[in-house]
């Protein structure tokens, strides 16, 4: 595909700012986590420095607070995990991705925006893998930007759905949110549907209240675009 | 001095509500802004110490509906961004101060002791 420079620069813009999105996440996650250990810690500290003869370590206390810094810094792994695995997935702009690990990876990248929009982020996917070729973080970004629209016309406690089919000839990703229109512009659609066809895909908004996006993937057909707003 | 913390983060939340109490400072923790409100119809308080980011009513939000009922009610806001920005439009909105997480715990015992003395909190634990 033939890329205009003006193309190549919206493209990097939209990538640079997908990455930051994501990055500041992360790293905001990632904080919280250390600044929990920090105080944990800082109470342990406490708990021993209050120690008298008459008042000794109350040790139940203290295992309780050791316990919860054991989750803490297994809630940090994970996020340094997906952090790693996610600057690992723009190594190749070309590759067999499996689309099951790459939805799986943007929703737990998403879980925190899915908190702060108090939003149910779940998904269901077959148990096979489903083979694209692309490029995962650009799968990725394309997805986000459906999953970030669908979760801000979504309301408290509603749940989104991001569902992975492959009946063959043709693979779907559904982000299906709450009956209800989805309010995006003109520009936010036509770089989502620039984003889709980077990966080989279409992207689809099934419009009025339906409350859906879809990216259809129809490996040796024509790609041609379809969308209904 | 009574202080209510407020902040998504449960644990965080109760470390820091059981070492001001170990200081002789009477914390109670809540874990979003609408709670956060809620108690403060409820309950007098001298300072409210409160993150930025949480899900439903941020920090902004709640600084802006303290000011509006209690203005003198002292409102310290906690912020992990890397970014100041919002923690300044809540000092612009009548913020006593902002700090960084993570946080000192001498520190925050030293601004609640300067945020009590320049507010007047909620002395009489009516609702206005």
């Amino acid at each position: 595909m033939v890329r205009s420079p003006d193309r190549d620069l919206a493209a990097r813009q939209n990538g640079f700012a997908f990455f930051g999105a994501i990055t500041a996440s992360l790293s905001h996650e990632l904080n919280n986590v250390l600044a929990t250990i920090k105080e944990l810690s800082g109470l342990l500290e406490d708990l021993v420095h209050a120690v008298k003869p008459e008042r000794p370590l109350n040790g139940e206390r203290v295992i309780s607070s050791l316990e919860k810094m054991n989750v803490q810094v297994e809630r940090g792994r994970r996020y340094v995990k997906q952090l790693n695995r996610f600057a690992h997935s723009a190594d190749e702009p070309e590759a067999a991705i499996d689309l099951c690990d790459t939805v799986a990876e943007i929703v737990a990248l998403s879980q925190r925006l899915a908190k702060l929009n108090r939003v149910d982020l779940i998904t269901e996917l077959p148990e096979q893998m489903v083979k694209i070729d692309g490029s995962s973080f650009e799968a990725q970004h394309v997805l986000y930007r459906c999953l970030k629209a669908v979760m801000t016309a979504a309301g408290q406690g509603e749940k989104v759905v991001v569902r992975l089919s492959d009946d063959g000839p043709r693979i779907v990703v559904e982000v299906a949110g709450p009956d209800r229109a989805i309010d995006v512009s003109p520009e936010w659609l036509h770089v989502t549907e620039r984003l889709a066809e980077e990966v080989g895909a279409v992207f689809v908004s099934e419009g009025g209240d339906s409350g859906k996006m879809l990216l259809h993937w129809e490996p040796g057909r024509a790609v041609i675009g379809e969308v209904r707003l | 001095m009574r202080v209510l913390m407020v902040d998504d983060e449960v644990e965080l939340v109760n470390a820091l509500v059981e070492r001001l109490g170990i200081r002789d400072i009477d914390a109670v923790g809540v874990t979003n802004g609408h709670d956060a409100l809620e108690k403060i119809y409820e309950e007098p308080f001298d300072v409210v110490v409160c993150d930025v980011k949480m899900p439903g009513l941020g920090g902004l939000d709640v600084i802006k509906k303290v000011k509006e009922k209690w203005p003198d009610l002292a409102v310290i806001l906690l912020t992990g961004h890397g970014s100041t920005r919002d923690a300044e439009e809540g000092v612009r909105a009548g913020a006593f101060r902002y700090l960084m997480k993570p946080i000192n715990i001498e520190t925050l015992v030293e601004v609640l002791r300067e945020a009590t003395e320049a507010g007047n909190g909620r002395g009489d634990g009516q609702i206005p």
